[in-house]
């Protein structure tokens, strides 16, 4: 500890301090106010418009989500895409990446390949029609396989495998390696930071994978938990959006209440958020090192 | 399923560089192409049929479910369903229009601007000389027909109701009674009501906390007391005797500066530009709200609930406020859709009849009416569509009540949409007898009662399509919505009216109004009442 602070600095310490926990804990209310709301029996927050303190903690909501078969499978769909997905992703990109970083021949017309789907899309319909044709629809490859690789992550892993330095891999290549050996004994190896940090990336976007999942996926019980939670929660307030003779039409049917969409987003928000602690570490590091280095 | 995936893994190792480039033919399995089905045409005349629409169902109904069994055996065809979430259906139908994967039967729910596109470029078929022969059909009413009409041809089936549904304005009588006001009948006494409501303590607990009028975010309900008033209803004309909309007509002049008059004397509640037409259900629902809206049968989660309605205020009588006299001698209500979802079928299959005849009759059987008093197990048509009694639906207190888990399982009525809907002013008078509580049984009678006897004005625009009214009404409705707003709270003259009707008609209002009223004359149509 330093003891010479002046007053004004140790005021501008606390003052910090108040204020970083103020924004803080805006930062954090939405999410108290899910898991309160999620909590509230549903005939509490049917009279009341903003509940804080739930009267009594209920886990009604958990427990219909639970037991509705289609929320759980969806998990375990996205899981599963998620996994795969970004080990897939990761595997092609540095398959990829990695020649491009070293001298080959026809290296600048394959760059030039990747940086042009920076600034031209296939658009949706062609790419539908691609998915189509390799029978890929209804499968759960149509959620890993298009898009797979991200040009830009591509590019920065590229620029990642050009810091490392091409001594290594000729001294590799004096003891008898070959190029696969090279790319999994050494390279690899050594770019686990911005493997960590493209592997949350790709985990991140297989998580949310939802826009995919609606088009190519026409079995709802292949469907990813996005796709079902947006369900769920505009099933809750779908009636804003139909006339009066729609809403007079279907109106039997009694959506599942605001607590349900709470609590469906909360878990479907977790498993992911819980994922960035642990490669915090790497992530900033990786990143950076990729950057750096020109 | 290992032959699946075993043969979606050789497709990723073929498709390392380019993935257009490969087809593989071990796959054929995981979707069948929508025309592969005429083989199957010989043998006792199966058709296999696939069937595409949205849906509210939750869960979502799969492609193989005891439904679909039933179905396939009822109707002895291979049915093939995709359902996808209405909200998301638009995007997912455009795409597979564009790519011209379009399947047997698409389902969307209601016209719009690609439903006129699809229809004019052929991908649709026509179906009026079928419809002339089902039951179901004949039912539905010109002016609906004339809703579906591209070029004067018919191409979608939609599931018709009677239009009188649709919230309409509600009063609590008791508080009329205990202020000894009686009901009003014009925006003069309303006035009255609403502010002795406000300020004279109707519910009696001693403490300023009573909400006169609901009023929400975008004045969500349109507080009309008839089609004179209306905004969306095309009922006035303009000097050149064409139809306009409500929103710029006098009747909305004369809605607003009530409106603004009582947010002038302060009687309105304070934030309810801001809040969502939600809390004031919450808040009616406390019993602290004297005019609001209900509809017929009730609207569950998302409408006044009796039952809390009853425990927090005990002597509550909710009743309809009868439609208003207005300044022209008309009187009664207005009628827009009449229907809610359709169906369109393929213009592929038009060297096909016998695969239409099929769809058609299966839409058909789907359609029947059914009383609601005739929704019980002893009706075997109703045991079916629901799926049966105990798995797809239970009763209580004599009404029917879908098990919500099983329902989109067992029930082909979570597939094909039924015609359950009240067809006839008669089952306006099931929904008392259907009724939870003793003051939801009187309040549906005296709506039925109410709605029974009033005349209806038939919106023309209704029976039109106008791409331009529906590109740009909403866009205008905002703007007319956001302008009155703000005459309400006096940041702007009311004296301005004519000036924001003449923006409204600079922003497209006229181009709207010309397309409209040309459409109109084409097709022989003008606002009538029934």
């Amino acid at each position: 500890m330093v003891k010479n602070h002046s007053l004004l600095e140790k005021l501008g310490g606390v003052l910090n301090v108040v204020l970083l926990a103020v924004v803080g804990l805006l930062m954090l209310f939405p999410f108290y106010y899910m898991i309160a709301t999620s909590f509230t029996s549903a005939a509490e927050s049917a009279t009341k418009t903003f509940v804080l303190f739930p009267k009594r903690w209920v886990f009604d909501a958990y427990s219909y989500i639970f037991h509705s078969k289609v929320f759980v499978r969806s998990l375990f769909v996205t899981a599963g895409v998620t996994v795969v997905g970004s080990v897939f992703s990761l595997l092609l990109t540095s398959m990829m990446a990695y020649p491009l970083s070293r001298n080959i021949t026809g290296q600048r017309f394959y760059l030039f390949l990747v940086l042009f789907t920076f600034v031209f899309g296939a658009g949706i319909i062609p790419t539908y029609m691609v998915v189509k044709s390799t029978h890929l629809i209804d499968t759960y490859w149509a959620l890993i396989i298009p898009g797979a690789i991200n040009s830009f992550n591509l590019i920065v892993l590229r620029q990642f495998f050009l810091g490392i330095p091409n001594d290594l891999t000729e001294a590799a290549v004096l003891d008898g390696a070959n190029d696969l050996q090279i790319f999994t004994r050494i390279i690899l190896p050594l770019s686990k930071p911005a493997l960590a940090a493209f592997g949350l990336f790709y985990a991140v976007t297989s998580w949310n994978t939802y826009f995919n999942a609606l088009i190519y996926i026409n079995d709802p019980t292949k469907w990813t938990v996005q796709v079902i939670l947006r369900q769920i929660v505009i099933l809750s307030q779908r009636l804003d959006s139909l006339s009066d003779g729609q809403q007079a039409a279907i109106a039997s049917a009694s959506p599942p209440g605001e607590t349900i969409g709470m609590a469906a987003i909360l878990i479907a928000t977790l498993p992911i958020l819980a994922l960035y602690p642990f490669l915090q570490k790497h992530f900033a590091k990786g990143v950076m090192l990729g950057s750096v280095k020109g | 399923m290992r032959n699946k995936l075993v043969s979606s893994l050789l497709i990723v190792a073929l498709s390392s560089s380019l993935l257009a480039a490969c087809s593989s033919k071990g796959n054929e399995g995981s979707e069948s192409p929508s025309t592969a089905d005429n083989a199957s045409n010989a043998k006792d005349q199966k058709v296999s049929i696939d069937w595409f629409d949205g849906t509210w169902e939750d869960p979502v109904p799969g492609p193989s479910s005891e439904a679909v069994t039933k179905i396939n055996e009822k109707f002895n065809v291979d049915f093939k369903p995709q359902y996808i979430p209405f909200d998301t259906y638009e995007e997912k139908l455009a795409v597979k229009m564009a790519s011209g994967d379009i399947p047997d039967v698409i389902g969307m729910e209601e016209v719009d601007a690609n439903y006129m596109k699809w229809a004019q470029q052929g991908a649709f078929l026509p179906l009026d000389e079928f419809l002339k022969q089902y039951e179901s059909t004949k039912a539905v009413p010109d002016y609906a027909w004339d809703s579906l009409k591209v070029d004067g041809k018919v191409y979608g089936i939609p599931t018709y109701f009677s239009p009188k549904g649709g919230k309409k304005p509600v009063i609590r009588k008791d508080w009329l009674d205990k202020l000894h006001l009686k009901m009003p009948t014009n925006y003069e006494e309303l006035k009255q009501v609403i502010i002795a409501f406000t300020k004279n303590d109707p519910d009696g607990n001693g403490k300023n906390d009573t909400i006169g009028l609901g009023l929400a975010k975008g004045i969500y309900y349109d507080p009309s007391f008839g089609a004179y008033y209306g905004n969306a209803t095309w009922y006035h004309k303009n000097g050149s005797g064409q139809l306009i909309p409500g929103a710029i007509a006098d009747g909305n002049k004369e809605k607003i500066t009530f409106l603004a008059d009582l947010q002038k004397q302060g009687v309105l509640q304070a934030d309810w530009a801001v809040t969502a037409y939600k809390d004031i259900f919450k808040a009616f629902n406390a019993g602290k709200v004297g005019v609001w809206y209900e509809q017929p049968g009730g609207s569950g989660n998302n409408g006044i609930q009796f039952d809390v309605l009853k425990q927090n205020a005990p002597n509550a009588e909710v009743v309809p406020i009868p439609p208003f006299k207005a300044p022209d001698g008309s009187q009664g209500l207005t009628i827009n859709g009449s229907w809610y979802r359709m169906y369109m079928i393929s213009a592929k299959l038009k060297d096909q009849p016998e695969k239409v005849k099929r769809i058609l009759e299966m839409i058909d059987y789907f359609h029947k009416p059914v009383g609601f008093d005739q929704r019980n197990p002893q009706n075997e048509y109703f045991d079916w569509l629901y799926g049966g009694e105990g798995k797809g639906y239970k009763m209580e207190n004599g009404a029917a009540q879908p098990i919500a888990e099983n329902r989109s399982n067992v029930a082909p009525s979570a597939y094909i949409t039924d015609g359950g809907w009240f067809m006839k002013d008669e089952d306006l008078f099931a929904f008392p007898k259907m009724a939870k509580t003793k003051e939801e049984q009187s309040f549906q009678q005296s709506l039925a009662d109410m709605l029974h006897t009033q005349k209806f004005y038939v919106n023309p625009t209704g029976r039109i399509i106008s791409p331009m009214l529906m590109e740009k009404s909403g866009e205008l409705q905002e703007y007319i919505t956001t302008e009155t707003t703000k005459m309400i709270f006096g940041e702007r003259p009311l004296s301005d009216w004519d000036k924001m009707v003449q923006e409204y008609m600079d922003k497209g209002g006229k181009d709207v109004i010309d397309e409209v009223n040309k459409s109109l004359e084409a097709n022989k149509i003008q606002g009538e009442w029934k």
